[in-house]
C-alpha cells in the first residue's frame, strides 16, 4: 500500500512538472533578435538599390524601435498588415516559418496603420506572431513605404538598402528565397 | 520611394478619382465612374463616428431597433434586407474577384469600418463594411490578370427603408448619394469620391 501511494505521488509530481514546462513553452511575443549568429554573412546591396525610408516605430509594448539602428546590425523585413485583411492572415503562418528559419539573422517587424490596438493584440495571438509589432495611427510608415492596400512586405538589407517589396504580400517560400538571394549568405 | 521588382507600387493611380484623368470608358461592372466630381462629398462632413467605440454605439442602437422590430411583430425574427452596392474607385492593381479593401486615398473604406445610411439627417441604417471584391475598372482587355480595379462591397440594409434620396457616410467621410445603377438593374449604388 505504501509503495503504491509513493508511486502515485511520483506520478502527480511528474504531472506538475510537465504542466509547468508546458506553461514555460508559451511563445514570446515582440521578441527582438539576439546577437547575429557567428558564421552568418550578409550580402552587399546592389549599387542601384535605393535607401529604405527611415522609420521610428512605437511597438505595442510601448517601446520605440529605430529601424536604422536595426539594419546597422542585420537585414529587416517589414510586414505591413491590418487585422481585417484576410490575405495578410493567410500569408502569416508561412511568414512565421521564415521568421523561425532566420531567427537571429533577420529582424521581422509588423506594422499596422488603421487597426485598433486591442484588435492588433488579438491578431498577434491568433496568428502566433513572435516578432515585434507596431501600430502607426499617423500613417507615416504606410506613406513612406507606399502601402496602397495591405498586405505589403518590404526587405531591407543590412546597411539600409531597400532590396525588394511585395505590394500584395508574399508567400513564405518566395520570401525565404529572396532573403537568401539578396540579403543573407 | 521606389520598390524594386516587377510589382512597383503604382502611386499615380491614387489620383484618378480626384483629377478625373481617365480617358475612355471605365466600368466596375456597369458603374459609371466618369461623372466623379472631386472631393465635394467632404462639404457635408458630419460628426465623427469613430472606430470601434462608434461601431459599438451603432451596434447597440441596431440591437435596440432589432428588439423593437421583434416586438412589433417580426414573423421569424430575421429582417429582410436589400443590398447597397458600394464602389470604391481606387483603381488599385489587383486580380478581378480578389478580396479587397479601399486603397490609397480610400483606405478608410475597409472591412469593419462603420457606415450609416442617411436621409434628411435621419439615420436609416448603420453597420460595418464587409470585405470587398475587386472588379475591373476598365471595360477593355488589358492583356493581364492583374489590372486596375475598383473594390466593390455589398452592404446589407433593411429592405423596409426607402433609399431614394438616401446618402452614405463611412465614418466621417461623405455623404455620397445612393442612386440606382441602370446598368445593373437599378441596384442601389454609392460610388465614393
Amino acid at each position: 500500500m505504501r509503495a503504491s501511494l509513493s508511486a502515485l505521488r511520483g506520478i502527480m509530481a511528474a504531472g506538475l512538472v510537465v504542466t509547468s514546462l508546458a506553461g514555460c513553452s508559451e511563445p514570446t511575443r515582440g521578441r527582438l533578435p539576439g546577437p547575429v549568429p557567428s558564421g552568418v554573412e550578409f550580402r552587399p546591396a546592389p549599387d542601384d538599390a535605393p535607401p529604405a525610408p527611415l522609420l521610428t516605430l512605437e511597438l505595442t509594448d510601448g517601446t520605440t524601435l529605430d529601424l536604422a539602428e536595426q539594419w546597422d546590425e542585420r537585414p529587416v523585413v517589414l510586414v505591413f498588415f491590418e487585422t481585417w485583411c484576410t490575405r495578410c492572415e493567410v500569408q502569416q503562418a508561412p511568414i512565421n516559418d521564415v521568421v523561425e528559419e532566420y531567427e537571429d539573422a533577420v529582424l521581422f517587424v509588423g506594422v499596422a496603420n488603421l487597426s485598433e490596438p486591442a484588435e492588433v493584440a488579438a491578431y498577434v495571438e491568433d496568428n502566433d506572431i513572435t516578432y515585434p509589432v507596431a501600430v502607426d495611427p499617423s500613417g507615416d510608415a504606410t506613406l513612406r513605404y507606399a502601402v496602397a492596400e495591405p498586405p505589403l512586405v518590404a526587405l531591407v538589407g543590412k546597411d539600409g538598402s531597400l532590396l525588394r517589396g511585395w505590394p500584395e504580400g508574399v508567400e513564405g517560400d518566395e520570401l525565404s528565397t529572396a532573403i537568401r538571394d539578396l540579403a543573407v549568405r | 520611394m521606389t520598390l524594386r521588382g516587377s510589382e512597383t507600387p503604382d502611386a499615380e493611380f491614387g489620383r484618378l478619382p480626384r483629377d478625373r484623368s481617365i480617358d475612355g470608358p471605365i466600368s466596375g461592372q456597369g458603374t459609371d465612374l466618369t461623372g466623379l466630381t472631386g472631393l465635394a462629398g467632404h462639404a457635408g462632413r458630419r460628426a465623427h463616428v469613430g472606430g470601434r467605440s462608434g461601431a459599438a454605439v451603432l451596434g447597440v442602437g441596431l440591437c435596440l431597433s432589432g428588439l423593437l422590430a421583434a416586438c412589433s411583430g417580426g414573423a421569424d425574427g430575421a429582417e429582410a434586407t436589400q443590398a447597397v452596392r458600394l464602389v470604391v474607385p481606387d483603381a488599385n492593381i489587383r486580380e478581378p474577384a480578389d478580396p479587397c479593401s479601399g486603397a490609397r486615398a480610400f483606405r478608410y473604406a475597409h472591412p469593419e469600418a462603420a457606415f450609416e445610411v442617411l436621409a434628411d439627417g435621419a439615420v436609416l441604417a448603420a453597420g460595418a463594411l464587409p470585405e470587398g471584391r475587386a472588379e475591373k475598372a476598365f471595360s477593355i482587355d488589358l492583356g493581364s490578370d492583374r489590372q486596375p480595379t475598383v473594390c466593390v462591397m455589398s452592404l446589407d440594409v433593411p429592405a423596409s427603408i426607402d433609399l431614394s434620396d438616401a446618402e452614405l457616410m463611412i465614418g466621417e467621410h461623405g455623404p455620397v448619394p445612393i442612386d440606382p445603377n441602370p446598368a445593373l438593374d437599378d441596384v442601389p449604388e454609392a460610388v465614393l469620391r
